[in-house]
């Protein structure tokens, strides 16, 4: 599910990034703690990179 | 019986609505315990189509569809909602740049963000589908003042569910055999499903055993024929991800 990220993970704050989440009783959470090997982190970052250049072309579309 | 819900569904009387919505008049998003009162929304445009969306909801009978409203103001879509399916989103049309379909987007997902934080009861819980999904999330809760963010949520369950489908395909088993399938970040292109994580009969998912001992189909699973990698805990790289549609 993508959420707000907190900072898990080391993703930036702020941006609704998809993340390991688990439910109950009507709240969720974020798996953490599952190790990120080299191949698995860059490929989170280039996706964290996309949804922060469209935070910056909404901001600058004055939307948020 | 519990009292009723309200769910906001946007984009009604599209083609996700068509699906969605008898599903969750069925009972099967919140129980078959849980009635619900269905509030739909469309533009202008679509009002006479929501009409008849209506009409056949109607005719099904649902004992847990407790009422029925459809408008085109937002204001009235997401009165008390307890829950709002953000399904309309504008599409890309022939000649429009990514920029034009943000904008078309983001004039949307304010008005809905705004909407909500008005008049929805103040722990609705927004998921947005329409896309640029997480993006159009951002506007959304960025413009809901009052309400929580960690509230409003991306659908990323298909490339999930899509991914944990991949992975019973090439392992020849079945989903319900899969646990522990992650997918990171954009619904887009650049979305990582992550199969590092995963696991098919309780074995990690990249192991050899999984690929070579548990399929069933007599075809390797790699296109070329070649076989994967048999260091222990050595990574096969994980599929490439498909472009979602």
């Amino acid at each position: 599910m993508a959420v707000p990220s907190q900072g898990e993970y080391g993703i930036p704050e702020g941006i609704v990034y998809s993340f390991p989440v688990t439910a109950k009783d009507g709240a969720y959470r974020v798996v953490e703690g599952l190790e990120i090997n080299e191949f698995a982190r860059k490929r989170m970052e280039i996706t964290a990179q996309e949804l922060l250049d469209e935070m910056e072309q909404v901001k600058a579309l004055g939307l948020i | 019986m519990k009292a009723p819900v309200r769910v906001a569904v946007t984009g009604a009387a599209g083609q996700i609505g068509y699906s969605l919505l008898f599903r969750i008049a069925a009972g099967e998003m919140l129980g078959k315990d849980q009635p619900v009162i269905l509030q739909l929304l469309e533009i202008p445009q679509a009002m006479k189509a929501l009409e008849g969306v209506v009409m056949e909801l109607e005719d099904c009978a649902f004992p847990l569809l407790a009422g029925l409203e459809a408008t085109d103001d937002p204001k009235v879509a997401f009165k008390d909602a307890d829950y709002a399916l953000l399904v309309g989103a504008a599409p890309r049309k022939a000649g429009m740049e990514r920029r034009d379909l943000l904008q078309v987007n983001g004039k949307i997902f304010t008005e809905q963000g705004r909407a909500l934080a008005e008049v929805a009861k103040k722990d609705v819980k927004v998921l947005v589908v329409g896309n640029p999904a997480n993006t159009n999330a951002l506007i959304a809760y960025k413009n809901a003042p009052g309400l929580n963010p960690r509230n409003f949520t991306a659908m990323t369950r298909l490339d999930h569910n899509r991914a944990k489908a991949q992975l019973a395909k090439k392992t020849g088993t079945g989903v319900d055999r899969i646990r522990r399938m992650t997918v990171w970040g954009n619904h887009s292109s650049t979305m990582f499903p992550d199969l590092f994580h995963a696991e098919v009969d309780g074995r990690p998912a990249l192991s050899s055993w999984t690929w070579s001992g548990t399929r069933r189909s007599s075809s390797p699973p790699w296109p070329s024929g070649g076989r994967p990698s048999s260091r222990p805990g050595g990574p096969a790289a994980p599929p490439a991800p498909r472009t979602p549609p």
